[in-house]
């Protein structure tokens, strides 16, 4: 694959530097937390620094605004993937960023092509880890034993251990995971070369691995929030050992039984979060980066991020000392113990390691996109959700932006209005087939009510048919303004009544004149999330793919 | 296929990098959280009106140096601010110099290469002399001296069969044959990329001096050699393009994922001058292992002109050299034998005694270009 889609995004981000420059974050919870008050009590003429960081990072806000309090700073902390935060970066000086944060090292290394990082400082370490639930760990014998990737696989195949994980095209914990998992299969040689992705048991091995996943989602954050939320139909997620650490915390407060952390010993990798400056020739604010920097790195503050679960200091990875209601060996934590974990591959094997799980390792996705062709729908809204289809279903286009559908991924597009008036489908990524598919929707024009409730009780019954055969991350995709006829209260009624069940995540996209307070309700009732499609709506789409 | 994009692309990129390095200036010394407590920068604003500033690139490992107040108040004194940008010293010689009054790279090897290049400097000299060593840690570097590759004399620990260290590479030997049986990994010794950064770059010269039995590669010997030298490096997988990155993550992520380094001598001594309060885990638990023999970086400076060659004069103060030892671990190339009394560690030797030479340029460059990946 010469062409692959690192080369393309990069390209693509470079021609179309307009497309999410200066957006906001996604989450509705960052809005609220950004820089404001900070601002409030800033003088005119203080420093501003914009800061993007791995969503693993965002418990650290209160450090970082107490830094920017004390010193008469504006810090503005916007929170995403740690792969979002390589795109950012692959602009080059048009990074909207005064500095990065991602989860490891490795995505600077792979997007920084223009060299506009400086004075890179890992500010914390964390092993991505198994978190298991214990009982579940004790029954498969994990308690303090060694246990390997393929251990993992077969627990999984076994119907042993339903677990959840980040998607490797979307966040660094999924990725650096899925490196560990190859390595694994590849009979640990000492570093993953080109010719072992080639080989037959790795990649049935992987998709075996992957193919168990139960949710796969887009961030570390996320993933945590998620199986505090279904702890009853998830033992386990590969995830960060301070990501654990904060999940027990709150189960232990809750009564409920703490995950184990099991260090997968053929397959153990660790996120070193760097701290970079982005230097585009303002002093000042290169200046404040560094300050903050070695704010963040002095024994106080690495005091208490260490208390957050993390492992710091500057020699050795840290936590020898730590706190044990924070590091607590019966959870499993062995801060004393060596952490050995597989060597990277250089940045092409990653790159090629990467376009294989989104083109072909990952478990396919069954997608149904729910479209509002109601008549508030009609002019602007209607303009920007064929735009954003066209986007998905134009194979060019969706490389691009990392949406491209893999051979087996099935996309449903159900257009409604009363009901719904269409039921079509496309399996694959044939890209006459998508053309087929876009037409249809074009053709489509926007008609009367928003019977939005009953559309989606109509696509969760095919969802679910796709869900039982357990060969599919399955997801709802409902694109809408958000002034639906029928009531939302009525929807979860009936879903929870008729037994439907609330395990298939519907996302939610606004468009138009959008009503944001029912969008939200229904995408967090149901386990997704809202996004904005009039902002970015291919950043919207590669969340809403990334989180299924 | 669209490639006409990534040429654009390209050019973007690279245009990019050249208004980024020219943008790029070391930041002032913020008046708060100063703890070396050396009092303000230089430059009250009379000063500053008598300064002559000189822009340039400079290897990682300098950067403290280049930043230090002192070392700025003696530059000052000598009517100079000098704005370095932190840069690979393979990378910097190779690149368009306009814009810049001086490059200071950290070996010969890359000033030859820059003159090979056409590069006719205004003058150039060296200034420190900073031996290659490896980094390690206490348990390691234990597990070596029992298997004789590491004997220590006196305080220091020198690396005394080198080639065995390589021949255990090269075996594929695990480091739990050597009994530490918390390590997963074969035995490997990590170093920065040799086709970008001085420190890698020269280990490959000391690699391929340890496969050609301790004899500095000629080049009739180098086709036999090359081979062996780019299986070495391959095995290594992602490699650092700065020797300070590479110490920060040695560092900060500890045995398991770095068990042997290749970087300068005074990336770890200035480390220990930096971190007084970190002395004791320092002391305990990392280690400083002296290859015999070893190459030396010579970090020659580079007037690009005429008056950069001020540059030169004001670095080899007496002064100025003493405190490069003393605050930033670079040896002297002028003052002769240094005192190791006052450092915060023990083991550094006085002196360095069993160097060889880095091969000639041409030998250096098929070297290079051998490990330089294909695009």
């Amino acid at each position: 694959m010469k062409n692959s889609f690192w080369t393309l995004l990069v390209t693509g981000l470079l021609l179309l530097t307009g497309a999410g420059c200066g957006r906001e974050t996604d989450d509705g919870r960052a809005q609220g937390r950004t820089a404001a008050p900070a601002v409030a009590a800033t003088p005119a003429g203080a420093v501003r620094l914009r800061l993007v960081a791995g969503s693993e990072n965002r418990e650290l806000e209160p450090l970082i605004q107490e830094f920017a309090r004390r010193q008469g700073m504006a810090i503005e902390v916007v929170y995403m993937g740690s792969i979002e935060i390589g795109r950012e970066l692959a602009k080059g000086k048009d990074c909207p960023f005064d500095a990065v944060w991602p989860a490891a090292s490795l995505w600077i290394d792979m997007f920084d092509e223009a060299k506009v990082t400086r004075n890179a400082e890992s500010i914390m370490r964390t092993p991505v880890v198994f978190g298991v639930r214990k009982s579940v760990a004790r029954s498969l014998g994990w308690v303090g034993a060694d246990v390997r990737v393929m251990d993992i696989l077969q627990a999984a195949e076994a119907r042993k251990l339903r677990f959840a994980m980040t998607s490797a095209s979307q966040s660094n914990s999924g990725a650096s995971a899925y490196l560990g998992f190859l390595s694994a299969f590849a009979g640990s040689p000492e570093v993953l070369r080109p010719e072992d992705l080639a080989r037959e048991e790795v990649r049935t091995r992987t998709q075996r691995f992957l193919g168990q996943v139960d949710r796969s989602v887009g961030s570390s954050g996320f993933l945590k929030d998620l199986l505090l939320e279904k702890y009853d139909w998830l033992d386990a997620m590969v995830n960060y050992e301070s990501m654990v650490i904060a999940a027990n915390q709150t189960l232990v407060a809750r009564g409920r039984e703490p995950l184990y952390v099991v260090y997968p010993v053929d397959g153990l990798t660790i996120a070193d979060s760097p701290l970079a400056v982005v230097a585009k020739g303002d002093v000042q604010k290169e200046a404040g980066v560094q300050q903050l920097q070695r704010f963040l790195l002095s024994p106080e503050s690495q005091r208490r991020i260490q208390a957050l679960g993390w492992r710091t200091g500057l020699v050795g990875p840290g936590a020898e000392a730590a706190d044990i209601r924070v590091f607590n060996p019966d959870w499993g934590i062995t801060p004393d113990k060596i952490l050995a974990p597989i060597r990277l591959p250089a940045g092409p094997v990653i790159r090629a390691a990467l376009d294989l799980y989104q083109g072909v390792f990952r478990k396919p996705c069954c997608t149904l996109f729910v479209l509002d062709f109601s008549g508030s729908m009609r002019g602007t809204g209607e303009r920007q959700l064929k735009e954003a289809m066209r986007i998905l279903l134009t194979p060019a286009l969706a490389q691009r932006y990392l949406l491209q559908p893999a051979p087996k991924d099935v996309t449903i597009v159900m257009p409604y209005s009363d009901d719904v008036v269409a039921e079509w489908k496309a399996e694959g990524n044939d890209p006459q087939v998508l053309d087929g598919l876009l037409s249809q929707i074009e053709a489509q024009n926007a008609l009367a009510g928003t019977y939005t409730h009953k559309a989606l009780l109509r696509a969760l019954r095919t969802a679910k048919t796709y869900a039982a055969t357990g060969k599919y991350h399955t997801s709802i995709v409902l694109m809408s303004d958000g002034a639906a006829t029928d009531s939302l209260a009525d929807f979860f009624r009936t879903v929870d009544d008729r037994g439907i069940g609330r395990d298939i995540p519907i996302y939610t996209i606004l468009f138009a004149e959008a009503k944001e307070r029912d969008m939200k309700a229904l995408a967090e009732g149901m386990g997704g999330k809202m996004f904005d499609g009039r902002k970015d709506v291919a950043k919207a789409f590669r969340e809403a793919r990334g989180y299924n | 296929m669209k490639p006409n994009y990534g040429r654009i692309a390209g050019v973007l990129l690279f245009l990019a990098a050249v208004m980024v390095g020219l943008a790029w200036q070391f930041r002032p010394h913020p008046p708060t959280g100063n703890a070396t407590g050396t009092g303000g920068p230089p430059g009250s604003p009379a000063a500053a009106a008598a300064l002559t500033t000189l822009t340039g690139k400079a290897g990682g490992e300098k950067i403290g140096f280049l930043e230090d107040p002192a070392v700025q108040q003696s530059l000052a004194r000598a009517g100079l601010t000098v704005v370095a940008r932190k840069a690979g010293s393979v990378e910097m010689v190779r690149e368009p110099v306009s814009g810049q009054n001086f490059l200071w790279p950290a070996s010969q090897v890359d000033l030859e290469n820059y003159q090979a290049g056409g590069g006719t400097p205004a003058q150039a000299e060296e200034i420190f002399q900073s031996p290659l060593v490896f980094y390690s840690w206490d348990l390691v570097t234990d597990a070596l001296v029992s298997h004789g590759i590491v004997e220590k004399l006196g305080d220091t620990f020198y690396v005394v069969d080198l080639a065995k260290l390589v021949a255990l590479v090269d075996q594929k030997a695990k480091w739990s044959e050597l009994g530490l049986t918390q390590f997963y990994s074969t035995v490997l010794i990590q170093s920065t990329d040799p086709a970008r950064s001085n420190s890698g770059n020269m280990w490959a010269a000391l690699l391929a001096a340890t496969y050609n039995h301790g004899e500095v590669l000629t080049p009739d010997q180098t086709d036999g050699i090359l081979p062996r030298v780019k299986v070495f490096f391959d095995r290594v997988g992602f490699m650092e393009a700065s020797s300070g990155t590479l110490f920060d993550k040695y560092l900060k992520q500890g045995a398991g994922a770095y068990p042997i380094i290749v970087a300068y001598e005074n990336q770890l001594l200035e480390f220990a001058v930096a971190h007084p309060e970190l002395i004791e885990p320092v002391r305990r638990r990392l280690r400083i292992l002296y290859p015999r023999p070893t190459v030396w970086a010579g970090h020659p400076l580079i007037a690009l002109d005429p008056g950069a060659k001020r540059l030169i004069a004001a670095l080899k103060d007496p002064a100025l050299q003493r405190l490069a030892w003393e605050r930033h671990g670079f040896r002297s190339g002028l003052l002769g034998a240094v005192s190791t009394n006052g450092l915060p560690l023990t083991g550094v030797p006085a002196t360095i005694d069993a160097v060889i030479p880095i091969p000639n340029l041409a030998v250096m460059t098929r070297l290079t270009t051998a490990l330089t990946p294909a695009k």
